[in-house]
């Protein structure tokens, strides 16, 4: 077979085309994260399409391409609608949903409906990387519940610390927890890098439910540590604490939530191995 | 179904070009933005002209 007859079948060959639109969808989707400045997010999903990639190309032989007309029509439209947002430079929440809503339009123009569980896993992968950060944005406000606990951390190590609301006030100035400091960023982060370590590395069932609570709970804490020491250092040092507000420093504390989520969940399978082992032994 | 089948990869060709097309736009538009944020780097010229021009 000569070189002509080589590319002819690879033109004939969906699984290059689906290939290329997948690709094409996903770096136009990590060029507009790239220009809304956005770096944990922009980080977060190229761990998430590293995943996905690995994911597919364990099975890359077994899923099968037969998708109808409905379907194929569904795909289309959802993928006109990722191309028309982004002709728009999209931002914010859109920005966000564009890696679900393009993987899910090639999966329907790929394998149909019927074929959609095929990818059940990419699929909860991309949803958990940007739709539970627009629900959240959208229904809580958990910033005065921030506020409260760091303020009962800041009274429990000893400070004169008086809160209301969203303030947190020391004898030597106070600070305010705004949205942004609230710590649902970091609280996502840590719940969607739990999924993909169940999606991943699963475990036991009965430990499946307590994983993203655990990692809720982690990128809470690690939060409320982090306004515990913007409050002493806007009460003692502004300098210190211009330097820690905002900008690279606040991903320092999601990689924090990151890094103590991915012990426990080493911990759980070390666990896990340990109990196979002694099960295969009886 | 046959006629189905014939048309899918023209179909799949068309929808790459289109993703290829708005990749390359959001890419050269993601590059022009980034150039006119560093030509920001005297944002109160315009000010300062109209100031100049004042005292003279």
């Amino acid at each position: 077979m000569n070189t002509t007859e080589k590319a002819s079948l690879k033109i004939k060959d969906i699984r290059y085309w689906l290939l290329g639109i997948v690709a094409g969808l996903q770096a136009i989707c990590l060029t507009l994260v790239w220009k809304a400045d956005d770096t944990g997010h922009f980080g977060m999903s190229l761990l998430f399409l590293f995943a996905i990639g690995s994911l597919t190309w364990e099975k890359r032989d077994n899923l099968k391409f037969e998708s109808e007309v409905l379907p194929s029509i569904v795909g289309i439209a959802l993928i006109g609608w990722v191309l028309w947002e982004s002709t728009n430079l999209a931002d914010g929440n859109i920005m966000r949903l564009l890696p679900f809503t393009s993987a899910l339009g090639v999966a329907l123009l790929a394998s149909g409906f019927k074929g959609l569980k095929q990818y059940w896993q990419e699929l909860i992968i991309l949803f958990f990387l940007g739709v539970p950060s627009i629900i959240a944005s959208l229904l809580f406000d958990i910033a005065p519940l921030t506020a409260k606990f760091s303020a009962f951390l800041l009274h429990y190590f000893g400070f004169d610390v008086v809160s209301q609301g969203v303030f947190i006030n020391l004898p030597g100035g106070g600070i305010e927890v705004t949205d942004e400091c609230s710590g649902l960023d970091t609280i996502i982060y840590t719940l969607s890098i739990s999924v993909l370590a169940l999606v991943m590395f699963p475990v036991n069932r009965a430990k499946r439910f307590f994983v993203p609570i655990v990692a809720i709970i982690i990128g809470f804490i690690i939060n409320a540590i982090r306004v515990v020491m913007l409050a002493i250092f806007a009460a003692s040092n502004k300098a210190a604490f211009d330097n820690w507000h905002g900008g690279q420093a606040s991903y320092l504390y999601g990689m924090i939530g990151i890094l103590v989520f991915g012990c426990f969940y080493w911990l759980l399978l070390q666990q896990e191995e340990k109990a196979q082992s002694i099960r295969s032994s009886d | 179904m046959n006629t189905w089948k014939q048309v899918r990869i023209p179909l799949l060709a068309f929808v790459f070009t289109a993703v290829v097309l708005v990749l390359v736009r959001v890419i050269l538009l993601t590059a022009f933005s980034t150039k006119q944020k560093n030509s920001s780097l005297f944002p109160e010229l315009t000010l300062q002209m109209a100031a100049l021009i004042e005292e003279n």
